[in-house]
């Protein structure tokens, strides 16, 4: 029985409680709900993008790459996405925001054990969300509760507790997932990144635009 | 962003494999990318990039460990890297080897590899780490006193009872416990803790592969591994190995292993070890560990693979003893110099003898000296090679290593005196040339050596653009040949050298002219040599216009070299009898000159100077004294300047104060 199921499914009878939760469902899933929750003007011109799954231009690995991003619809859409996508291990993945070149935000991102560390190119000015995932992933069927950050975390993932308590203001940290999820690896100093992926950050930061300290 | 340094200039850049802002140099290659991830905070400490940065500064050789080199350029295979750096994987190319051969990597001697599929099959069964109470018992750090009880009891019907006591009153008691820890996996993960030691057991040598442990664990696990070092391990693997242990024990934080053993104790239930102290203590008691079980390896080596590995591992991590070693190095030098001093002392004693008896022999000539220098050379070169990684470890502390530079100046003092005393410039030269090579890391030595080389190199080629020039006469150190007769200069007392051009004429037309020299040599026994060119022909004339150029060059060249002795040919006149005699004359210092029972006072004579003799005159010569000389047929006060004459215009002007305007 999923996590959905079950609280709807099961005893609790609040309205109150039913409502918070579709809440937490649309800021999840729903793609308009999430346009809707950005700046009027952002959204308008968000609207006026195309909607594909990726960019028919697009050269590089799908997003692995500046030069073919991962479309989706807004901020939000970018946490939808991201919170979405697991390895072909069946892992899940934290991220955070570390920049962006041009318009394309670039993401790091670990599995939630620290098996493995990836960056990620996505473009959010589009009005739904690619349903292409990079090579080597594959959406979740676990409920896609947010697991990462558009800010940049500046000791991530292990301030993961600290970064999800300041979305509290945004209202969003209700969507995310739970801190046992990730508490172990946490507290085992579990997240080391290899050679490689600290070379890619080097590349990366090196070609960055804007940047983000928090 | 991360601190690195430029592969090609040196600067100091922030990103590894990003562009330098001081050459504008950007890594593409394989090998310059993989040797710019050394480059960079990823893989080496701030301490170890300034040496590296010193190093590419100054054109040194890089001292980069092998070991990641080969984390480098395993990180180099992530396709979206090598997406990000535009390389395609497979066409890049390695030029990092030929760069970063290690500095002492012998001509000729094949690249350290170690992969699994060319790794030599060993296991280990006892070593420190497997005897640790953790392994003995299967318990992790993170069990509580209640599971370590239940598995001592369980592991108790299997193994030894007391060993197992002993292994849960370790893990149990606070003050013990940390011990354990500490020789432990501290910061490592129960699962692969459990992973290293069966990795231990089955193959050893593969943890030196691993990367990103905690310092403690991974020094732990390598110094384990060091247990299944044996003889049959080359000495440049063993260096490596060396040097990896090394660099851990230099960045070994007792902060970060508090921290690590305070993090499973609050799993564990242990109380949290309060305060660096305990760590730092048992860090030292680690340090001696590892240093013990490289000096128990190298003691597993033959004696010159154990020597080897030394030199090349002080060598390497010194850069030729330019840079400070890591205190793991300088403790195991310090041994190594321990356990030689014996040895070395009884080779500087045979070094000692050779020296006396090359002294003692250079009287009986070259011939009888050269074997003796032969075994000196081999001597000398033996005891430097044992020398040779306490002398590098000395030079990089900045600090004199006197044994050597006993040697070194014993050596030189006997070069010195074979050339000043023998003339022996061959055997002279071979011993400098031999404190050049083997005492390089002696700097003071070296300065003076060098000087010393220099010198005898410049009396070397002046002896041979002698000899080239005086081929005529067949110059050879310090005898010459003329006419198949072969004479020592030492043994000439007097030259003189005539040198005259003769005008020939038909009908009072002059139809040319011939030029003539004669060089006449007086030698000991009295006799006198003359050695002679001249144009003028019974048939006909020759041009030998450059054979006189030359000897009168040579007469030049043996006037310079005898000046000395025939200055003092007539020196020890003087002293002897108050005067002189020189062309039947006899001259009183600063008096006068008695020709034929005649004086000519100094003060009241004229002594006029022509080509070949000196003429001498009272001051008041008149009309009266001219007709007189004319018509007398006695020979006419003078004598001759022919023979000796710089010696003798020299005297003249010392003794007599007669100087000529020339």
């Amino acid at each position: 029985m999923g996590f959905i199921s079950k609280l709807f499914g099961g005893n609790k009878e609040d309205k109150a409680l039913r409502e918070a939760f579709e809440q937490i469902r649309r800021i999840i899933e729903d793609e308009q709900f999430q346009l809707d929750m950005i700046h009027p003007a952002m959204k308008a011109m968000i609207e006026s993008r195309p909607a594909y799954d990726q960019d028919p231009n697009g050269t590089g690995p799908f997003g692995f790459s500046e030069t073919n991003p991962i479309p989706v619809n807004g901020s939000i859409g970018q946490l939808a996405y991201l919170s979405k996508l697991e390895t072909k291990r069946g892992e899940r993945i934290l991220f955070h925001r570390i920049g962006a070149v041009d318009t394309i935000d670039v993401f790091e991102a670990v599995t939630f054990s620290g098996s493995e560390w990836f960056i990620l190119f996505v473009d959010l000015y589009h009005p739904r969300r690619s349903r292409l995932t990079p090579d080597g992933f594959r959406f979740t069927d676990e409920v896609g509760q947010f697991s990462g950050f558009h800010k940049f975390c500046t000791d991530f993932p292990y301030d993961f507790v600290e970064m999800k308590q300041s979305e509290s203001e945004s209202g969003l940290s209700m969507a995310y997932i739970a801190i046992s999820k990730v508490m172990e690896p946490i507290q085992k100093r579990a997240y080391q990144r290899p050679l490689a992926h600290k070379a890619k950050l080097d590349l990366v930061k090196s070609r960055l635009t804007s940047v983000q300290t928090q | 962003m991360t601190k690195s340094i430029c592969f090609k200039c040196g600067a100091e850049k922030f990103g590894a494999l990003t562009q330098c802002g001081s050459c504008h140099a950007t890594p593409g290659d394989e090998g310059d990318l993989a040797l710019s991830l050394v480059l960079s905070e990823h893989l080496s400490s701030r301490t170890q990039l300034e040496v590296l940065a010193h190093e590419i500064r100054s054109h040194l050789k890089l001292s980069v460990p092998a070991t990641l080199l080969r984390q480098a350029h395993e990180a180099l295979k992530d396709p979206q890297l090598l997406a990000m750096l535009g390389t395609d994987p497979g066409k890049a190319t390695d030029r990092s080897q030929a760069r970063t051969t290690p500095r002492t990597a012998r001509p000729g001697s094949p690249p350290t590899t170690r992969s699994s599929s060319g790794r030599r099959q060993r296991r280990l069964h006892q070593s420190q780490l497997q005897q640790n109470p953790f392994a003995l018992l299967g318990v992790t750090t993170r069990d509580d006193r209640r599971r370590i009880v239940e598995l001592a009891e369980e592991k108790s019907l299997e193994l030894d009872h007391d060993a197992c006591q002993k292994a849960r009153s370790d893990l149990t008691s606070p003050r013990m416990r940390l011990s354990a820890e500490m020789s432990w996996l501290p910061g490592v993960s129960p699962g692969k803790a459990a992973q290293f030691v069966s990795a231990l057991h089955s193959d050893p040598m593969s943890l030196r592969e691993e990367s990103g442990l905690p310092n403690l664990a991974h020094l732990n696990l390598l110094a384990s591994a060091f247990e299944a070092v044996d003889g049959n391990d080359s000495a440049d693997d063993v260096a490596e190995f060396i040097q990896e242990m090394a660099y851990l024990v230099d960045d070994l934080s007792a902060e970060q292993v508090l921290r690590d053993i305070n993090e499973d104790r609050s799993v564990s239930g242990f109380p949290e070890v309060k305060g660096i102290e305990p760590v730092e203590a048992e860090l030292s008691e680690r340090k001696r560990y590892y240093r013990n079980a490289i000096k128990d390896a190298l003691n597993r080596l033959p004696p010159a693979s154990l020597v080897d590995a030394m030199t090349a591992a002080v060598d390497q991590i010194t850069g030729g003893g330019e840079d400070h070693a890591p205190e793991l190095i300088d403790d195991l030098v310090d041994s190594y110099a321990v356990e030689t001093q014996g040895f070395l002392q009884k080779e500087a004693e045979s070094v000692e003898k050779l020296i006396n008896a090359v002294r003692d022999s250079a009287t009986s000539g070259e011939e009888v000296v050269k074997p003796i220098v032969d075994k000196l050379v081999v001597v000398a070169r033996n005891w430097d090679k044992v020398a040779q990684p306490i002398q590098l470890s000395a030079k990089a502390r900045g600090i004199d290593h006197d044994p050597s530079h006993e040697i070194a100046y014993a050596i030189r003092s006997l070069a010195i005196d074979l050339f000043n005393e023998h003339d022996m410039l061959d055997q002279s030269k071979r011993l400098t040339e031999l404190i050049q090579e083997l005492f390089a890391e002696l700097p003071e030595v070296v300065e003076r050596v060098d000087e010393d080389a220099d010198a005898l190199e410049d009396i070397a080629s002046g002896r041979q653009m002698v000899a080239e020039k005086f081929k005529d006469f067949n110059l050879s150190g310090d005898s010459f040949s003329w006419k198949g007769q072969r004479y020592d200069i030492s043994t000439i007392k007097h030259i003189g050298f005539y040198r005259s051009v003769t005008a020939h004429k038909t009908n009072f037309v002059e139809t040319g002219k011939t030029e003539k020299a004669i060089l006449s040599l007086t030698v000991n026994n009295g006799r006198t040599i003359k050695l002679s060119f001249d144009e003028e022909g019974i048939f006909w004339n020759k041009n030998r216009t450059q054979e006189i150029q030359n000897l009168a060059e040579f007469y030049g060249y043996l006037s310079h070299l005898t000046f000395d002795r025939r200055v003092k040919f007539y020196e020890d006149q003087i002293e002897q009898n108050g005067y002189w005699t020189y062309d039947d004359c006899c001259f009183y210092p600063h008096k006068k000159v008695v020709f034929r029972g005649k004086d000519f006072n100094v003060s009241s004579s004229s002594f006029l100077r022509s080509y070949g003799s000196i003429e001498m005159r009272k001051k008041d010569f008149g009309v009266l004294d001219k007709i007189k000389r004319e018509v007398s047929v006695t020979k006419i006060p003078q004598f001759s300047t022919v023979t000796d004459s710089d010696v003798i215009f020299h005297l003249l002007e010392k003794h007599m104060g007669l100087t000529w305007k020339t």
